[in-house]
């Protein structure tokens, strides 16, 4: 494959078609829908250049995750001096745009608390219950065993369950 | 456990759903593209100024310090050419070396002792024509120095080391730079006199280890090359005011070589020539150093007997009592074609002073203090023509060179260039092994 020729092709109908699942993903990680945007357009203009060898290997979805990932963890740019927990700003939104989920997320404990974890334990959980990874590929994508991350997890459950929200659950009732 | 996991899964896919859709993903994807294309384009660039700026002033320092040796006179009018009416006390801890301080054109060259130097140990300093800097000569005995000679525009100093392995050495006192050139088979080599125009120096070498066998050689300081004879050389060299003669003392007669050392004939001579620059600027005359019991007496000596230029004046006369007793004066060189620069001991100071050949008083340039015992000194002739004196009220002792301060700047955007370099380098292999360590679906 010529760069000049399929490359450009490619790459745009791989982001107009796998762009929202890398945003969603990036957006579970950060809790922030700017800094979401902003990560997941860095780690696809960086992409772009090596689009190519990319391709060649066919696994597009898992290098972006994991660049996301990256940036995620190593996250030390601009935007990084005004990232804060959105458990304890309100979330922003677009002048105009409305979010029907604000109510909602006002009151969402578990969201707020998720927030509020170390940048790994965040991670793990996302991997883990929304990536639907096993512990062996979390490691690998993190760079530590899986030992690690099984403690991560059990940290951050441990976190989690110290919320309201938690304790009904655990309780038996419901959220 | 079961349930809070269930629900952490049921509350995450539920945010997912709030993340944003991606519309305009791609044309934001493609602006940062161009951003990050052009931002890449100027660390690179960057990068290259940051190499070049370190690359080419070390270089330019180098090519500079390897072609030192200027051999242009006529000496530029913006060029100074004054020294101080008093020479400055050695400061304490010593003169800076004018190997790793240059001072830049120096108009006296001073093989003394001094108190404070130590009761054994002497130094060879020279004065800047700025009348302000003083450095030492990097060698390290005051006999030495003795020998040691400075060109006529005051930029080169021929080291007098007591070599013995046939090398001169020239220091660049504009640059510190000290270039070596092999003149004889073996032994010591003695810089005898400087061409006008600094270009060629006659030297005397040893020929083999003993003490008689020397032999002149006429060294091009331009290229290296060094022509041999087989004329030994008890005293100066002076060569006449075009270059293109050389007159070498022999007691009783003074020989007169050309450049290439060829004899072209032999004047007789009441004394040994006065030094490097004892032939005067019209090319009539040798000044020669007329000893006698009670003093010295400084004649002319017509250069072309055959063509005498006429009567010579009458000989300058310095009566021993006047003088130190066991040191006569120095000549130094041509102030016009009518007046001489000399050195004159004193009973505690001595003197650089001025007089003419018609006699008459004289005129006191430089005044060098008792503390510092003179056993050699040279001027750079050419400087002698237009040198006037100035108090001086802050010596120069040896600040940090402008090289120097260029070899750092180029050091330092060297360190910064290469740290940009290893920085891009670890990002693109920490790059590649995240890349590696991605693919693990």
């Amino acid at each position: 494959m010529t760069r000049g020729a399929a490359l450009p092709d490619s790459f745009d109908a791989y982001v107009v078609g796998r762009g929202r699942m890398l945003l969603r993903f990036a957006y579970l990680l950060t809790g922030d829908r700017y800094l979401a945007e902003d990560l997941v357009q860095d780690v696809l203009a960086r992409a772009h250049r090596h689009w190519a060898r990319i391709e060649r290997l066919h696994q597009p979805d898992s290098y972006l995750r994991k660049g996301v990932l990256n940036q995620y963890l190593s996250w030390r740019r601009r935007r990084s001096s005004t990232e804060q927990s959105v458990a304890d700003v309100p979330e922003h939104h677009r002048p105009g745009q409305l979010d029907h989920a604000a109510p909602f997320a006002e009151r969402d404990e578990l969201w707020r608390t998720l927030a509020t974890l170390p940048r790994q334990q965040r991670a793990v959980l996302v991997l883990r219950y929304y990536e639907d990874l096993p512990d062996e590929e979390i490691g690998e994508l993190l760079g530590c065993s899986s030992a690690t991350v099984r403690s991560h997890t059990s940290r951050a459950l441990a976190r989690l369950r110290t919320t309201e929200f938690a304790k009904n659950v655990l309780a038996g009732g419901t959220s | 456990m079961i349930d809070l996991e269930t629900h952490v899964r049921a509350r995450l896919e539920a945010r997912a759903l709030d993340a944003p859709d991606g519309s305009g993903l791609l044309t934001a994807v493609h602006v940062r593209r161009r951003r990050l294309v052009r931002r890449r384009r100027i660390v690179a660039g960057l990068a290259v100024s940051g190499m070049l700026a370190a690359i080419v002033p070390v270089g330019l320092a180098l090519s500079d310090r390897d072609d030192t040796v200027r051999y242009a006179a006529p000496i530029p009018a913006s060029v100074p050419a004054s020294l101080p009416e008093r020479i400055a006390d050695r400061p304490v801890g010593g003169y800076r070396s004018a190997a790793e301080a240059p001072p830049g054109r120096a108009g006296l060259l001073v093989a003394y002792s001094h108190p404070a130097a130590g009761p054994t140990k002497g130094e060879s300093l020279v004065v800047g024509v700025d009348r302000r800097s003083y450095r030492v000569l990097p060698i390290a005995e005051t006999s030495n120095a003795y020998n040691s000679l400075l060109s006529p525009d005051g930029a080169q100093v021929a080291l007098g080391e007591e070599a013995t392995d046939g090398v001169l050495r020239i220091l660049d006192l504009r640059s510190g730079a000290v270039r070596r050139y092999p003149v004889g088979p073996t032994g010591w080599v003695r810089p005898a006199g400087f061409s006008p125009d600094g270009r060629w120096l006659a030297c005397s070498v040893a020929m083999s280890q003993a003490e008689s066998g020397d032999a002149l050689a006429i060294v091009d300081l331009r290229t290296g090359a060094v022509a041999l004879r087989g004329v030994s050389v008890g005293g100066a060299v002076a060569f006449s005011p075009d270059g293109e003669r050389l007159a070498v003392d022999r007691s009783d007669s003074i020989l007169i070589l050309d450049r290439g050392g060829s004899y072209v004939g032999g004047v007789p001579s009441v004394g040994p020539l006065a030094g490097d620059d004892a032939w005067s600027p019209d090319g009539k005359w040798f000044l020669v150093d007329h000893l006698k019991p009670d003093g010295d007496e400084y004649t002319l000596v017509a250069a072309d007997f055959h063509n005498s230029p006429g009567q010579p004046p009458a000989p300058l006369v310095f009566k021993r009592p006047e003088m130190d007793a066991t040191a006569g004066p120095t000549f130094l060189g041509w102030r016009s074609d009518t007046e001489l620069v000399f050195h004159e001991p004193g009973v505690s100071d001595s003197t650089i002073t001025v007089r003419s050949v018609r006699g008459g008083p004289r005129t006191v340039l430089t005044t060098i203090p008792g503390p510092f015992e003179v056993e050699g000194i040279d001027a750079a002739g050419a400087l002698l023509r237009r040198v006037d004196s100035r108090q001086a009220h802050e010596p120069g002792y040896g600040s940090r060179p402008t090289s120097y301060w260029v070899l750092l700047l180029a050091v330092g955007a060297g360190a910064a260039a290469s740290v940009a370099l290893a920085a891009r380098t670890w990002q693109r292999a920490r790059s590649r092994h995240r890349r590696r360590a991605g693919y693990v679906g």
